[in-house]
């Protein structure tokens, strides 16, 4: 009877490893082949968030980039875009942001998220969203302290997380 | 066994071995993905992968696999192939990954595989299981844009899978037909139409 088992146990630990060498092989094609969407998206999300502009140089401190400058097709400055990481309510919200040369926010797109289903998902939406197109730094608030941006019902952290998020990085912008 | 023919292996799971209409197996990512032809035609490709991926291992082993374990061996196997087409789908299809959503990863409990496994490919040879595979791939497949076609049209008021625009009809689009009030009614009213053809016949045999 035992040499039985023993054979069932050794049997699955074999197909298990067999298993996980075969997908951690194929791992590593397939994550290169997402890191190049992942890329393309990203600068997709520039240009929805300014569509003004033409072309994008990053302003980097050390390896890493900050911010773009964007640039319209006769190479004037139009403004800046970002993307930028802001703890929210229930994990990171990677957004993307664009600002003009005003600081006036021409968009915002929210890239990722771990917020709440149904109530902080909705920060994704564009009735959220377009919220921000036009809206000057200085009304750059929910509207309960009187700024321009009317948070989601029952998501206030999430809501005033993008706000943060926005202006962290114009602060970046101006020191810069 | 020896009267088993490809084609008549491969034609059993279009029509008497129907894994929706005769097996009644998988019907939850049936009613959840026909919102459009493309998603349905989407499903099929991985449900066909992850079904002649295990179909071919289950039965190369399945003088190895002892019966006390097989089920979470069968699993195993089956979890194997649908993490490599979800890995798949993610890099080099992410669109249509988007629309499907988290019916990939639940092709792992889709009746359809492990029912195969189970009932055909542990007890058949691989070119067989082959076979049979690609049958019951082709059925679901048949049946999946059938109602994919049917809810897309009445829907949307046209067929468009991967930016070909198919059919249009110039009609008011429901959006029951997107919802899963939709997807219950035109299932029901198909499965009650090929039962209603299933009794005729009987009926026609017994005289």
């Amino acid at each position: 009877m035992k040499k039985e088992y023993i054979m069932v146990m050794v049997k699955m630990v074999l197909m298990s490893v067999i298993a996980a060498v075969i997908l951690g092989g194929l791992y590593i094609p397939t994550q290169e082949q997402l890191k190049i969407y992942q890329e393309e998206q990203r600068q997709l999300a520039l240009v929805d968030v300014l569509p003004v502009a033409d072309h994008f140089e990053p302003v980097k401190s050390g390896e890493e980039t900050l911010f773009y400058q964007a640039f319209d097709a006769s190479n004037n400055l139009v403004g800046y875009c970002f993307f930028h990481d802001q703890p929210g309510s229930q994990g990171t919200i990677t957004l993307a942001g664009g600002v003009d040369t005003e600081y006036t926010v021409t968009g915002v797109k929210i890239m990722t998220h771990a917020e709440t289903p149904g109530l902080g998902a909705k920060i994704t939406e564009s009735f959220f969203t377009d919220q921000f197109k036009g809206v000057a730094v200085s009304d750059l608030m929910l509207s309960k302290n009187d700024g321009a941006i009317d948070s989601i019902t029952g998501a206030t952290v999430s809501s005033q997380a993008v706000i943060d998020g926005i202006h962290v990085k114009i602060g970046e912008i101006k020191a810069n | 066994m020896a009267d088993m023919t490809i084609s008549g292996e491969y034609f059993r799971g279009i029509v008497k071995d129907n894994p929706i209409f005769s097996l009644v197996l998988g019907l939850c990512p049936v009613l959840a993905v026909t919102t459009s032809v493309e998603n349905a035609i989407g499903m099929a490709g991985a449900a066909l992968f992850v079904l002649l991926g295990s179909n071919v291992i289950v039965s190369a082993l399945r003088k190895q696999i002892p019966p006390i374990t097989r089920i979470p061996m069968f699993i195993i196997i089956i979890c194997t192939f649908v993490t490599m087409i979800d890995m798949l789908m993610e890099a080099y299809t992410p669109p249509l990954y988007k629309s499907l959503g988290i019916f990939i990863p639940l092709i792992v409990v889709n009746c359809i595989i492990i029912g195969r496994a189970e009932a055909y490919a542990s007890k058949n040879t691989v070119k067989y299981s082959i076979v049979d595979a690609l049958g019951i791939g082709t059925g679901f497949l048949l049946v999946l844009v059938l109602i994919g076609a049917i809810r897309e049209l009445l829907g949307t008021g046209a067929i468009v899978p991967f930016g070909f625009k198919l059919i249009s009809i110039p009609i008011t689009p429901s959006t029951f037909m997107i919802l899963p009030g939709g997807a219950f009614m035109t299932i029901g009213v198909l499965m009650a139409m090929v039962n209603y053809n299933r009794i005729r016949k009987a009926r026609k045999g017994g005289q």
